[in-house]
């Protein structure tokens, strides 16, 4: 009796997945579509999460392996070395354990970034000040590398509330990288100007290799680099203008990239007059 | 005369270390930082021994391998590459292209640098070179 009604039930429920097959292929066709996308972003996360170690591991052995390989030379070369010899590796040490420092201070800035934590010390003063100071160190370094700086500052620029040594970092990363990837022979422009009476702009433009179109929407998402054609991704975290996007928007600004005409690329970022 | 090392490095901080270790050992030290003009310079300079970075701006130390290993004039100089993250695939493509040895950067000890470098150059590892200050 029982088999009876086990057997009716089976039949009973084939007779309505039959009247329902179509609905009931495109449920399944639906799920299945959705485990595949969840596999896909479940490798992509993979894949991320490699390419980030490679890229970490490389980054922090660099210096490493410069502090440890000097501090060997002073020691056991001691009497060999000559006086400027010891003074390079010394300076080596100091400047890789300075290197070391900013990648942990980054992540970190990352990571309050990302939960809302990151603290702005806003000052009212004028942001030319602090442009010139940032434009004089790194026309030193492009005059070096043979690249042209000019300045283009506007005058008469209100004050504004912003946190000093926040957009330095700013700068400072939209200046090395500027100088980074603009050949010697070419050019780096910095400029202010006030918008509207409502904000402030700050442009860094190169003319550099540019950014390839596919690359300018993550651009400042954390770990990302510039991938170019000839396959050199650049070295460094990737964490820079992620946190200079931060650092921005923690002003209540705005940060964004732009071809610049005929070469290279501008930077742009905005900060508010209130 | 003595033996000629040329370096195909970008990090003038690692580029320092290993030219200090090796110029206090009286060897002749040239710097190539630009991995596109390194298959020219080692035509030019006709080293006995190339140190070459995986990891450059531009172009991959393997490339520079490959070339080396295919050009009659400089198929029979020894190539050493030298990188920081050394994936399996690198290391056997490295061999593959003839790299006559891998060293991981961060486990280079420079004091001791001259003697792994000596039987590459044709000198027994005990055997001392002449010492200049």
């Amino acid at each position: 009796m029982l088999l009876l009604i086990a057997l009716s039930l089976l039949l009973i429920i084939l007779f309505f997945f039959y009247l329902h097959k179509d609905q009931a292929l495109t449920f399944l066709e639906a799920k299945y579509s959705e485990l595949a996308k969840l596999e896909r972003n479940e490798h992509e996360l993979n894949r991320l999460r490699d390419d980030f170690t490679a890229m970490m591991v490389h980054e922090l052995r660099s210096p490493l392996a410069v502090m440890k390989g000097s501090a060997d030379l002073l020691l056991k070369e001691d009497s060999t070395l000559s006086v400027e010899q010891k003074y390079t590796l010394l300076s080596q040490i100091e400047d890789s354990s300075g290197d070391l420092l900013q990648i942990v201070t980054d992540l970190l800035d990352v990571s309050k970034i990302e939960s809302g934590r990151l603290e702005i010390k806003k000052e009212r003063g004028n942001i030319n000040d602090l442009l010139e100071d940032e434009s004089e160190y790194y026309e030193a370094l492009a005059h070096e590398k043979g690249v042209v700086v000019n300045v283009l500052l506007e005058g008469d620029l209100p004050e504004v509330s912003f946190d000093r040594d926040g957009v330095k970092r700013v700068m400072n990363n939209l200046l090395s990288n500027a100088l980074k990837f603009t050949e010697s022979g070419g050019k780096v422009e910095i400029s202010s100007r006030k918008i509207d009476g409502t904000f402030i702009e700050v442009c860094i433009s190169d003319t550099g290799r540019g950014v390839p179109e596919g690359m300018k929407g993550k651009l400042f998402n954390k770990f990302v680099q510039v991938d170019t054609s000839d396959g050199d991704s650049g070295k460094g975290t990737g964490l820079g203008l992620a946190i200079a996007k931060g650092i921005v928007e923690a002003h209540g600004g705005r940060i964004w990239i732009e071809d610049n005409k005929p070469k290279g690329s501008k930077f742009l970022f905005v900060l508010p007059l209130s | 005369m003595s033996k000629k090392i040329l370096v195909v490095e970008d990090d003038q901080s690692f580029f320092n270390l290993v030219s200090t270790a090796l110029t206090i050992r009286g060897y002749d030290i040239v710097h190539v930082s630009d991995g596109n003009v390194a298959v020219a310079r080692v035509k030019e300079e006709k080293p006995d021994l190339v140190l070459l970075d995986i990891i450059l701006p531009g172009i991959s130390g393997l490339d520079i391998l490959r070339e080396l290993k295919e050009s009659e004039d400089t198929k029979h100089i020894k190539v050493i590459m030298l990188t920081n993250f050394g994936t399996d695939d690198n290391i056997s493509k490295a061999v593959e292209l003839g790299a006559d040895d891998y060293f991981m950067k961060y486990n280079i000890v420079p004091s001791e640098l001259p003697e792994k470098l000596a039987p590459y150059l044709g000198e027994a590892s005990d055997s001392s070179v002449s010492v200049t200050n």
